[in-house]
């Protein structure tokens, strides 16, 4: 059995900054990393552009062997299948042979194929976030896929190559920047979407119909308020779906982009308690002690919400990471929370939301006047009687109007009295974070500061 | 540990230092060269002027970085002898995660290349060119011991009450 101090499940960014903020207080002490994809930490959010090849597969990964080798982290390739929270004991499946071929894995050599146990001191779950597989007639027709790993992509990407029509199941982020890698690849892309708009995550209606406008300029089909019934296929695949309503498409290759779930599985029987992701203290702690979570994995305070939520984000796996890896080696930090937000170019438009930037809207209430001045202020929405324990919410939303062929300029801001608690910037955003950091700090805005913003003036240095 | 800090009271808003920066980051590092290059240089110190108050703004090399964890593609990082946030344009994806999370709003953006720029403390000058382009020495580099800089956080808070 294998023994060490520090072990961590999962070998993503929330794995790599737990390791970083161990070593940067504990040199001595064993660090074992048991990651199931067989690859030192990496980019993930990087796959879609090596899939449209604009960023190079050495690109992809975090660090180099001479860091793992320098800062003494051992990698495992091995799948976690079993944790015993009080004896501190897991159980690992290792990968084989022909896997963790990267800089910095152990591969394990064939004699190592059967379960192997590892007592550890200290435990991270970081093991992420699994794709939600929609049961349906016809998915496991070769061509479906998902895009969440180097694989994935690889796969697409294979595909790809003989195809033209691509149909992305889902109008969330990652089905965008899968959409975007396969329109640089040439293919005719149409987008399948449940919701009543794209990026329902992500945008109030107003910014998802702009974004969705210049989407559709550039060539693409989006179909709302649609799912997928079937998937057909021969012996190459996948050939084509039939949608809600008995609609049929011709297509090539699916990806599903239909959301991403904790991977909780292994935990089962293992003491620590989860509720579709695992539940954290304000210091990353499970239930159980010397058992931390941090990444897509955990259900953590929402700053604004107040309550646990799965803010399954980079710059959040990042910092919660970190933290419970400072924490693991006896330092006290204590984690804020999260909040939801995003950035990224879609088709060559910035978009950045954060906070409560969608915050609903009143039924049907739009003032929102088209007016030919330069710039539209426009009040949304006072939220009429709000339900007990909610804060009533003003937005506001500032709109130039968009000369043909130029790009779309928006800005929603969502405050709860004094403070801002969202907004959503389409094109222009240089400013963007300094809102987030207003959202992040619950800062409160004097009158005229509040005034200024709302005016779009964000020049106003408010920081920290 | 050297700290770019800026005085409010003297920032003219004349904007010189803007100038210094684009040319030091272009390719000829000329002011009369650059003007001609194909990709018009780019400052990555920035003026808030015409209000109350002006205030020269770059990258203030963060001890905790927003976003160099923010950073999804690892353009972002902190150089270890220096302690400066460094960015590689090369491994830029122009994703606008560090604008999303710079509470400053110090990170530039090139959007013909769609890459993130910054102040990179000018590597190959002893003496910053914005601080030597200020006339006023409104911006200055100066040795800030390590215990300072949460004075220097509370400096930059203050300045909202000038
Ligand atoms: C295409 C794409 C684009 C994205 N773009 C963005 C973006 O623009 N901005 C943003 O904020 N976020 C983005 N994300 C999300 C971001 O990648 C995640 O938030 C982040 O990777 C979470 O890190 P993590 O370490 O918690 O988990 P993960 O990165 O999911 O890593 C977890 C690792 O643990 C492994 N694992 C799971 N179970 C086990 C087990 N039982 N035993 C051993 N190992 C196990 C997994 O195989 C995986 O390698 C994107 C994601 C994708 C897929």
């Amino acid at each position: 059995m294998i023994r060490t101090k520090y072990a961590i499940v999962g070998g993503g960014p929330a794995a790599l900054y737990a390791a970083a903020a161990i070593r940067e207080r504990d040199l001595a002490g064993r660090l074992v990393i048991i990651g199931a994809e067989g690859h030192p930490p990496y980019f993930r959010p990087l796959i879609s552009y090596y899939l449209a090849g604009l960023v190079p597969r050495e690109n992809l990964f975090m660090q180099d062997a001479e860091y793992y080798r320098q800062k003494k982290i051992e990698m495992i390739g091995g799948k976690v299948t079993e944790v015993r929270g009080q004896e501190k004991v897991l159980v690992y499946q290792p990968l084989g042979e022909g896997r963790g071929d990267d800089a910095g894995f152990t591969p394990d050599s064939s004699e190592k194929r059967t379960a192997q146990h590892l007592q550890f001191e200290k435990l991270l779950i970081a093991s992420g976030g699994t794709p939600g597989k929609p049961d349906l007639p016809g998915i496991d027709t070769p061509g479906v896929y998902f895009l969440r790993t180097i694989e994935d992509a690889e796969k697409i990407a294979a595909r790809a190559k003989g195809s033209q029509k691509a149909l992305l199941w889902g109008g969330g982020l990652v089905s965008l920047k899968a959409a975007y890698a396969l329109y640089r690849l040439g293919l005719e892309i149409t987008l399948v979407i449940a919701s009543d708009r794209i990026l329902s995550q992500m945008l109030d209606r107003k910014g998802a119909e702009i974004v969705a406008s210049y989407l559709a300029e550039k060539g693409l089909k989006m179909i709302l308020q649609s799912d997928l019934q079937e998937v057909h296929g021969n012996s190459r695949g996948v050939t084509a779906v039939t949608l809600t309503g008995g609609r049929e498409l011709k297509t090539d290759l699916i990806v599903i982009g239909k959301g991403v779930q904790p991977s909780v599985s292994f935990l089962e029987g293992s003491g620590i308690k989860e509720k579709g992701g695992v539940e954290v203290d304000e210091r990353l702690q499970t239930n159980l002690p010397d058992i931390y979570a941090a990444g897509d994995v955990v259900l953590c305070r929402d700053l604004l919400q107040g309550i646990p939520v799965n803010n399954a984000l980079w710059p959040n796996a990042t910092a919660q990471g970190e933290c419970a890896g400072a924490n693991m080696t006896g330092e006290r930090l204590t984690y804020r929370g999260s909040i939801s937000m995003n950035a990224a170019e879609f088709f060559g438009l910035p978009v950045i939301s954060a906070g409560l930037g969608r915050a609903q809207e009143g039924a049907g209430v739009d003032q929102d006047q088209p007016r030919k001045s330069d710039r539209v202020s426009s009040k949304e929405e006072i939220a009429p009687a709000p339900a007990a324990g909610v804060q009533p919410r003003e937005i506001y939303k500032l709109q130039k109007p968009t000369p043909s062929r130029r790009e779309p300029h928006y800005l929603r801001l969502v405050f709860e009295d004094e403070c801002l608690v969202g907004y959503v910037a389409i094109g222009k955003n240089r400013k963007a974070g300094m809102l987030t950091n207003l959202i992040t700090a619950r800062f409160p805005l004097a009158p005229q500061q509040k005034e200024r913003l709302i005016s779009g003036d964000l020049a106003f240095p408010f920081s920290i | 540990m050297k700290e770019i800090l800026i005085n409010l009271e003297h920032c003219l808003g004349c904007k010189s230092c803007e100038l210094a920066c684009a040319v030091e980051h272009s390719a000829s590092k000329n002011i009369f060269a650059a003007l001609f290059e194909e990709q018009l240089p780019i400052s990555r110190v920035h003026v808030e002027a015409g209000r109350e108050f002006n205030f020269p703004l770059q990258c203030r090399h963060c001890a905790d970085a927003q976003c160099i964890k923010a950073c999804i593609s690892g353009a972002l990082w902190r150089e270890e002898e220096t302690g400066l946030v460094k960015h590689i344009p090369e491994k830029c994806v122009g994703c606008w995660m560090c604008v999303m999370a710079c509470p400053f709003g110090s990170i530039v953006q090139d959007r013909k290349e769609q890459v993130a720029l910054k102040c990179d403390r000018c590597p190959e000058r002893e003496i910053p060119a914005c601080v030597e382009a200020c006339p006023t020495k409104a911006i200055s580099l100066q040795e800030v011991p390590s215990y300072a800089r949460e004075k220097r956080q509370a400096y930059l808070a203050n300045f909202q009450e000038v």
